[in-house]
């Protein structure tokens, strides 16, 4: 168990150091073996991990997983947002009150936004919300592994998710403020995407997907 | 780029420790044991002195079978003649300016 464990820091940090440093991962790798056989595998890997993390700001390739990372997490509260959005009811965002201005004040009046006629809609429209959630999950993934076709790919199909919700919800006559979330969500997903797409390609010309410069 | 600072602690040790024999290769196990810096100081230490010229690796064939390479350790003239400079210096307020 400890010995595993070591191993997964050990694959940690040699991540962290990334192509710059990887004659040093196999540097620390092999002497881990070492540090096995002294039965203190976790304090060697944990340090190396330590190491390698105050290494990662240090140089480009470093920033820029650091910037990665952290614009993966800020990616994931706009879905679960959404994802919340979705079990608290439809439409998700003003949901029980009078638009959005009614669910910041918390005063607004109920109101049934879906009527008689067009709540035959409900079911494709949470569909296009499900599969808008799905791919700002997705999203994170790609982006991570800097598979730049997935990523487009999967770009488009939230900005048509996102694109066919809006018309929907204007072709129902249905309250456009709950629009504003997953078009934020959109606009933020897509700009951050593309300062990221901009920086690795500066950093990691010509390197297939995944790959660390040399 | 270059920066005038002085030696830290863990810096000297490893400078210490190294130029007691420094024509010897040294690996990072052994170096960990005899200064007793632990890995994430140790290493990111290495890099960087290593980047400056101050210490060489190369890679060494096991002693044992099964184990992988080693990565061996050890001063240049510029890390000895920074490790000489720095030698029984009793604390951090008498280092001179070097450069690291």
């Amino acid at each position: 168990m400890t010995a595993n464990l070591a191993r997964a820091l050990m694959t940690l940090a040699e991540a962290c150091l990334g192509g710059r440093r990887r004659e040093w991962s196999a540097a620390m790798r092999a002497e881990f073996e070492f540090a096995i056989d002294e039965g203190k595998p976790l304090t060697f890997a944990a340090g190396c991990l330590i190491g390698a993390l105050r290494e990662m700001p240090k140089h480009a390739e470093g920033r820029f997983r650091l910037a990665s990372h952290a614009v993966v997490l800020g990616l994931f509260p706009a879905a679960a947002l959404l994802l919340l959005g979705t079990a608290t009811g439809f439409p998700f965002l003003p949901s029980g009150h009078a638009g959005i201005s009614g669910w910041f004040a918390a005063s607004g009046a109920p109101a049934h936004l879906l009527t008689p006629w067009n709540r035959g809609f409900a079911p494709a429209l949470a569909v296009l919300i499900w599969a808008l959630v799905a791919g700002h999950l997705l999203m994170p993934w790609f982006v991570l592994e800097r598979n730049w076709d997935r990523v487009a790919t999967l770009a488009r199909v939230n900005a048509a998710a996102t694109i066919s919700l809006f018309l929907f919800t204007a072709a129902l006559f249905l309250d456009m403020a709950f629009m504003v979330l997953p078009v934020a969500a959109l606009v933020v997903e897509l700009s951050t995407i593309w300062f990221l797409y901009q920086w690795q390609a500066q950093l990691f010309t010509g390197a297939p997907p995944g790959a660390s410069p040399a | 780029m270059v920066r005038n600072r002085r030696p830290s602690k863990q810096m000297l040790s490893l400078l210490d420790a190294l130029s007691a024999k420094p024509h010897e290769w040294r690996h990072g196990y052994d170096i960990m044991k005899e200064t007793g810096l632990l890995s994430g100081t140790l290493y990111p230490l290495l890099m960087r002195m290593t980047d400056q010229g101050l210490v060489e690796a190369e890679w060494h064939e096991p002693a044992q079978p099964g184990k992988p390479p080693r990565h061996a350790y050890r001063l240049t003239a510029q890390g000895l003649a920074l490790a000489r400079e720095t030698a029984g210096a009793p604390s951090v307020s008498q280092f001179k300016e070097a450069t690291v």
